[in-house]
């Protein structure tokens, strides 16, 4: 909420932020640092962990926070070399006034030319943002346990327990930031009308994903920038949707923290509606979105709406092998909470057609007979279901229902490494 | 299920009412149900041994039953394990449970059956019911832990072994953590149980998690419900567990009086004497 401030109390805070400028002063490893960053930057071949990748990942994470800093001065030489005038963001929002010494803004200068001579400040900022987003993805690395200072960390969980908590890398949060700051040509940092950054946030929402690393705050910028884009939309419903589930909800809820340390998530029910919503926006924005047409349908069901979810499973169609599997298969299941017994075998039938290795609807038909006494049907089926208990993991799509939002993200990654090559 | 004695009743039909012009006989197929209830009885936590079918009123529906047999430590049992075999079963875990499942194969007669059914994400049925203790041992030494854990999906599955016309079925399930990956829905499998003679025994690892699924199941089926601290102890959880399955009481009575089909509300009780009575809440017949 904001409150009423009379109007010349507001301009003379803003008056005397700007009059009364923070001195900034870089020493020789600061700078040394920047300098290696952009050569970094420059050196990485986007989607390996070569050695330039290795090296900024060996970089604690409090100097990945004072490189944020340290760049803008960087990114305004680039784009208005002539300029005398920097500044900063403060944390009320009102930007102040930076000065710096006449051998630090020579040097600063000297930086931002070197990397001007290779394009533009947004091609510097999508660069930097893919070398993070590289060692995110492509480089090993274990952080230190969580300690109450950091600035946000990392639960790690497996098979419904928890596993510890980390201090996060950093790396998503200055990729972020990178991110934030590309601009129109010529105007006010706008990330969220810029195709790049929008497939950027595509293609890590689905490594998230994909890879189970369940970090809200990247889901939340990516719709803030993006809150029409269909394919974000239901991404974003995919990791609310992920967050509702039993062996993740029940970890969160129960989670050993750093002191201090909370984690921001609903009720499984709120959870569950807010990927409702994220879903059917996701729907408004791209209709034949078959994908969040299935998530609806299970949240739906999972709230207790079998009829509603019923009509949006059945109205889901893709040519996609495994999106009509799980359409048959959560169809089965709502149709049977329906009372539509004889439509849920055959929704059964359907999904154990599409992969006849899979145990799920041959044990969910084997339960429907069950619990309508026919034990003779029953026992055979669920011997048979058991039967077909496969060695490889892809033989049952179910079994990866909450990470295959992210299926896509290698594409996603190739057309993104394809669009950074051709350039603007 | 609700496990069926089917009983032929041949009648001999005469004609009535004047002359008996020839004797014929008809054959009708008429099948009457009994009810199997497998029942424990203890005393200020004793178990109570040596009672016979007159010391039990069973109620079926409101309906005092007349109980045909009462047996004790008589029939053989097919003892299904249902073991958690997911990742988090790594390591001195599984040794626990290894040994512990040797125990309880130990601890089987020569007329007992067993059978091994773990659960990961995927259930696999490592031996089907079987006399040989050996199979199963082998089968147990066999396993190993990956993936998630779909609990729902192993204890449905695992009560479809039970239901075999020889002897008492005791499921005996072991899990230390949630269900993380079924597909079936613990409402969806609890009405299901309300179908099976299987007594289910459960046994969780304290701070996994609380499994109420495990809880209703347990006791709707007239089993129970053990937390243990860690695994350490688990063999000998497990062998109590047959100890205590062995010494009780399998009743059985043909409903009379009552609907055929639905939902039958059982109550088991002692007949003049003190003791408290542990079943399973009902049993439901018919499609």
């Amino acid at each position: 909420m904001i409150s009423r401030v009379p109007r010349p109390l507001i301009a003379l805070a803003v008056a005397f932020q700007l009059t009364s400028p923070i001195r900034i002063t870089f020493d020789a490893p600061r700078m040394e640092r920047l300098r290696a960053w952009i050569a970094a930057v420059e050196q990485h071949q986007t989607g390996t962990d070569d050695a330039a990748a290795r090296r900024v990942a060996a970089w604690p994470q409090a100097q990945l926070e004072q490189l944020r800093s340290d760049l803008a001065p960087v990114l305004t030489l680039i784009r208005r070399p002539d300029t005398t005038g920097f500044q900063t963001a403060t944390a009320t929002g009102i930007p102040r006034m930076v000065l710096y010494s006449d051998r630090d803004l020579e040097q600063l200068r000297d930086i931002a030319a070197q990397a001007a001579s290779r394009g533009d400040a947004n091609r510097l900022l999508k660069h930097g943002a893919m070398l993070h987003t590289d060692i995110a993805l492509l480089v090993p690395g274990e952080g230190p346990p969580a300690t109450p200072s950091a600035a946000s960390f990392t639960l790690q969980f497996g098979d419904g327990r928890q596993l510890g908590v980390i201090n996060a890398s950093g790396q998503w949060e200055i990729a972020r930031a990178l991110m934030d700051s590309v601009t129109r040509p010529g105007g006010r940092p706008d990330p969220g009308s810029d195709d790049f950054v929008r497939r950027w946030y595509q293609m890590t929402a689905a490594y998230l994903i994909a890879a189970a690393q369940l970090d809200s705050a990247h889901f939340v910028r990516a719709v803030e920038l993006f809150p029409r884009d269909g394919e974000i939309l239901m991404l974003a419903g995919a990791f609310h949707e992920t967050l509702a589930s039993p062996g993740v909800h029940e970890v969160i809820d129960n989670a050993r923290l750093p002191a201090g340390a909370n984690l921001t998530v609903g009720s499984v029910r709120e959870e569950l509606r807010v990927a409702q919503d994220l879903f059917e926006r996701a729907l408004r924005a791209t209709s034949e979105l078959a994908e969040a047409r299935i998530r609806l349908g299970h949240v739906l069901g999972r709230l207790g709406r079998p009829a509603d979810a019923v009509e949006q499973l059945t109205r889901a169609r893709s040519d996609e092998r495994v999106l009509r599997y799980y359409a048959a298969l959560l169809l089965g299941r709502e149709l049977d909470a329906a009372g539509r017994r004889a439509e849920a075998v055959a929704a059964y039938e359907r999904a154990a057609a599409i992969y006849p290795g899979a145990q799920s609807p041959r044990l969910a038909l084997s339960e429907l007979a069950a619990r309508a006494g026919e034990r003779t049907v029953a026992a055979p089926a669920a011997l048979a279901a058991i039967a077909v208990a496969p060695d490889h993991e892809s033989a049952d799509p179910w079994w990866s229902y909450h990470v295959a939002a992210g299926r896509s993200v290698i594409a996603r990654l190739d057309e993104l490494v394809a669009l950074l090559e051709r350039g603007p | 299920m609700s496990h069926r004695i089917g009983v032929v009743a041949t009648l001999l039909a005469a004609i009535a009412g004047g002359a008996i012009v020839a004797a014929q006989t008809a054959t009708f197929s008429s099948r009457l149900e009994a009810v199997r209830v497998d029942v424990l009885v203890t005393d200020n936590g004793r178990i109570v041994r040596g009672l016979r079918p007159a010391d039990f009123e069973v109620v079926d529906n409101g309906v005092v039953q007349q109980i045909d047999l009462a047996t004790f430590e008589e029939l053989p049992i097919n003892v299904i394990l249902a073991l958690d075999m997911s990742q988090s079963m790594v390591g001195e875990r599984l040794d626990h449970l290894r040994a512990a499942g040797r125990a309880v194969l130990d601890g089987l007669r020569r007329e007992d059956g067993a059978a091994l059914l773990t659960f990961s994400h995927m259930v696999r049925l490592p031996q089907a019911l079987t006399r040989d203790a050996g199979r199963v041992r082998q089968a147990l030494d066999r396993v190993q832990p990956s993936g998630s854990t779909a609990l729902v999906d192993g204890v449905y599955s695992a009560m479809t072994l039970a239901g075999s016309d020889a002897g008492r079925d005791l499921l005996l399930v072991f899990s230390d953590g949630l269900d993380t990956a079924s597909f079936l829905t613990p409402d969806r499998v609890l009405e299901s149980a309300r179908r099976t003679d299987a007594t289910v025994y459960s046994v969780s690892v304290r701070g996994s998690g609380r499994s109420d699924f495990l809880q209703d199941l347990s006791e709707q089926t007239g089993g129970s419900t053990v937390e243990i601290a860690s695994t350490t102890d688990l063999q000998k959880t497990f062998v109590g567990i047959l100890d205590e399955f062995r010494q009780r009481y399998l009743l059985s009575y043909t409903p009379r009086g009552v609907s055929r089909d639905g939902w039958h509300r059982l109550q088991v009780r002692l007949k003049g004497r003190r003791g408290t009575v542990t079943a399973r809440a009902g049993y439901m017949a018919g499609t």
